[in-house]
């Protein structure tokens, strides 16, 4: 109790900044809930792709992390090339898996569990390939201090993530709120059938929706590594299942909901490993999540869907 | 329905399509069906005794691979399918009263010297417990949600485990003793067959039970969940404590097993039982077909037996199940053997051009989302 006493604000800061990380990882299975109200396993698997390639990239460019300028280049290269790949990945998980099960009209259930397999062979490939234990990430930014808040030390890597992260996601929630293929994401969210008699093409709004998962994803991949500072195989999968958690807590379909899960989610891991010890870290964060759902079965924010649900 | 009336066993033979496996078999004259029936059960119970070339397994014992993950995997799916094939519950924490099962039997075995068979009951009950909190807590909430926070269920029981030191930790419990011997089989370390013979006895007795079950009035009101929730509450079905029910009966069955399991592996520890367990418990189920008992077995075995099977591929044999296993589910969404009478959708029926499904269907109603939209009145005689 004590630890947490003495240094909330360092708990406070290190929360925040995993959370950034479950909040953009949420988005990324919101907006694809919202359209098809799928439970899309895969994504794990896909940050996960994203992360090896972010990690490719730092091999190759070998930036200097405490230039800044080089620093910069460095991310902006590991985000693009993360994000092409895991756009790709994302959208060719739809064409290949989910739309010929919908097709089939299989349901959410079967689509679930071909994303469970999905993420299984991705895993599979990389253990294969890259090896069963983490693998270390090259420094992308300095580990100097910003700012020091209320005795609690904001290291660069924690700003640029946290920054980057809200940024990325208040970005999304201006798109889907205010643009025209924002507008008709939301129209088939409501009510798919509807949306395609108004002329929307629905079949492209989904794909559109596996692109936003994807750069997310990219995104996501890059800033945990910056962060994490390390990657492995299975990093889809545990990272994957928070977001996921952080997703339902805020509210699925809700881009709102996928931040304020992801950041609420992030302090109380952060907060309950300072208390209870870090082995409870999970423990922890699924009894918030249990807890929240019986006081809002809807998440924080709610969820975003008019559709009457049973 | 005796064999005096071949003749007329005959025609409904012949009036039965040669696809239809099940009117066909119950078009046979009652003897028949159980000498076929009593066949079966003499096979499998064979099984541990016999070396099949093209069946056994290479790189592993074909007795043990028989007890676990074999039969395991038939004894969790048949339990874990009475949450989700039956009463539309998809649980993703089926692992945890595995987990619970076998460590209640770990440790009272070890600590206690608790005998084997005492502990089975408790075992069960222990599970049942679990299943009754976790219900109460939380079945409330609408599917889709509901199957993450079993999935957190799970997660939590493992890493309760890990970090009780009464329990092991993450060294887990060694030494858990044999069970004493029983209408004369011996249970050894070694020899994996009375421990198959024991299992599968189980198996047949807990699926004895469930088809007795089903066909009830508890299984009816299932039966009616399943198709629409909404509906069946409506019409007096006591909803909420029918999904408790199937749940604990579901956790009851898993305490079950994981205890047998804990007495034949002598050694438990809470790796055995992460979430990939009750991944794959899930797979099995729904790749067999949610809701068909035999198919629900079949695709156990399936899931189970496969990897052992292809041992020789030893790193590559999880990639290929995973992907073989991710094109059965876009090959047959509906399954291997799909639900019968409200199940199946039929040929005729399916919508054309708009592979998308009604957004804001959740997913567990979504598997039954061809049952509740394209299936005629519900079934006759379900008046509760």
């Amino acid at each position: 109790m004590s630890a947490l006493y003495h240094q909330f604000a360092a708990f406070t800061i290190s929360g925040l900044t995993v959370g950034a990380i479950y909040a953009l990882l949420a988005s990324g299975y919101t907006i694809v809930y919202r359209i098809l109200g799928l439970f899309n396993f895969a994504h794990g698997g896909v940050f996960m792709v994203g992360t090896f390639i972010a990690l490719f990239v730092a091999r190759g460019m070998n930036t200097n992390p405490s230039v800044a300028s080089s620093a910069l280049i460095g991310i902006v290269a590991m985000v693009v090339a993360a994000a092409a790949a895991t756009t790709v990945l994302s959208v060719g998980l739809e064409f290949s898996i989910f739309r010929p099960i919908r097709i089939r009209q299989g349901g959410g259930l079967p689509a679930l569990v071909a994303g469970l397999g999905a993420i299984s062979v991705l895993q599979e490939i990389f253990a294969k390939w890259q090896g069963h234990y983490p693998v270390r990430v090259p420094q992308a930014v300095g580990s100097s201090t910003v700012t020091t808040i209320f005795h609690g030390d904001l290291h660069v890597s924690q700003l640029v993530v946290f920054v980057g992260a809200m940024a990325t996601l208040i970005l999304l929630q201006r798109y889907v709120a205010l643009a025209r293929t924002g507008r008709a994401l939301r129209a088939a969210g409501q009510d798919a059938k509807t949306a395609a008699l108004m002329g929307i093409n629905v079949e492209r709004v989904v794909i559109v929706s596996f692109v936003i998962a994807g750069l997310t994803a990219g995104v996501a991949a890059t800033l945990s590594n910056i962060y994490l500072g390390s990657t492995w195989y299975f990093e889809g999968f545990s990272l994957g299942i928070k977001g996921f958690t952080a997703a339902l807590l805020g509210g699925m379909g809700s881009i709102g909901g996928a931040i304020a899960g992801g950041l609420v989610l992030g302090l109380a891991e952060s907060y309950g490993a300072a208390v209870f010890g870090v082995e409870w870290q999970d423990v922890i964060a699924f009894a918030a999540l249990v807890l929240v759902l019986l006081i809002r079965p809807r998440g924080i924010v709610g969820e975003r869907m008019a559709t009457v649900r049973a | 329905m005796t064999g005096g009336g071949l003749a007329a066993a005959r025609s409904r033979w012949r009036a039965v399509s040669a696809y239809d496996v099940r009117g066909r078999l119950l078009a046979l004259p009652a003897w028949v069906r159980l000498l076929l029936l009593v066949a079966l059960i003499a096979f499998v119970y064979g099984l541990p005794y016999m070396t099949i070339p093209v069946l056994d397994t290479p790189g592993s014992n074909f007795a043990t691979v028989l007890f676990f993950p074999v039969g395991m995997y038939v004894l969790c799916a048949v339990g874990l399918d009475l949450a989700v094939g039956r009463a539309g519950i998809v649980n993703f924490g089926f692992a945890g009263f595995f987990a619970l099962g076998a460590y209640t039997m770990a440790w009272l075995a070890t600590k206690h010297g608790v005998d084997f068979y005492a502990t089975l009951p408790i075992a069960a009950v222990v599970g049942a417990l679990a299943a009754l909190i976790l219900g109460v807590a939380t079945l409330r909430l609408r599917g889709d949600y509901l199957a993450i926070v079993t999935l957190a269920f799970g997660l939590i029981v493992v890493a309760i485990i890990n970090n009780t030191s009464a329990l092991g930790g993450i060294n887990g419990i060694s030494g858990v003793p044999h069970p004493g011997p029983l209408l004369g089989l011996s249970f050894g370390t070694f020899d994996a067959a009375p421990y198959d013979i024991l299992l599968f006895t189980i198996i047949i007795l807990v699926i004895f039970a469930i088809m007795r079950l089903f066909n009830s009035r508890v299984g009816r009101a299932w039966s009616a969940i399943r198709q629409d929730e909404d509906v069946a509450e409506l019409m007096g079905v006591p909803t909420f404590r029918f999904k408790v029910a199937a749940l604990v009966l579901g956790g009851a069955i898993g305490g079950l097993a994981g205890s047998t399991y804990a007495a034949q592996a002598i050694y438990v520890s809470p790796d055995q039982f992460d979430v990939t367990l009750s991944v794959l418990f899930v797979s099995a189920v729904v790749l067999g077909g949610a809701g068909n008992l035999f198919g629900v077995i079949v695709g156990a075995i399936v899931i189970a037996y496969l990897p052992e099977r292809f041992r020789g591929f030893e790193d590559l044999r999880i990639l290929v199940f995973s992907a073989v296993l991710t094109l059965m589910m876009i090959a047959r969404p509906q399954g291997l053997i799909p639900r019968r009478r409200h199940g199946v959708r039929r040929p005729g029926s399916r919508a054309t051009s708009d592979p998308l499904p009604l957004a804001g269907q959740p997913p567990v109603s979504a598997v039954e989302r061809g049952s509740a939209m394209l299936d005629g009145p519900s079934e006759p005689g379900g008046g509760l």
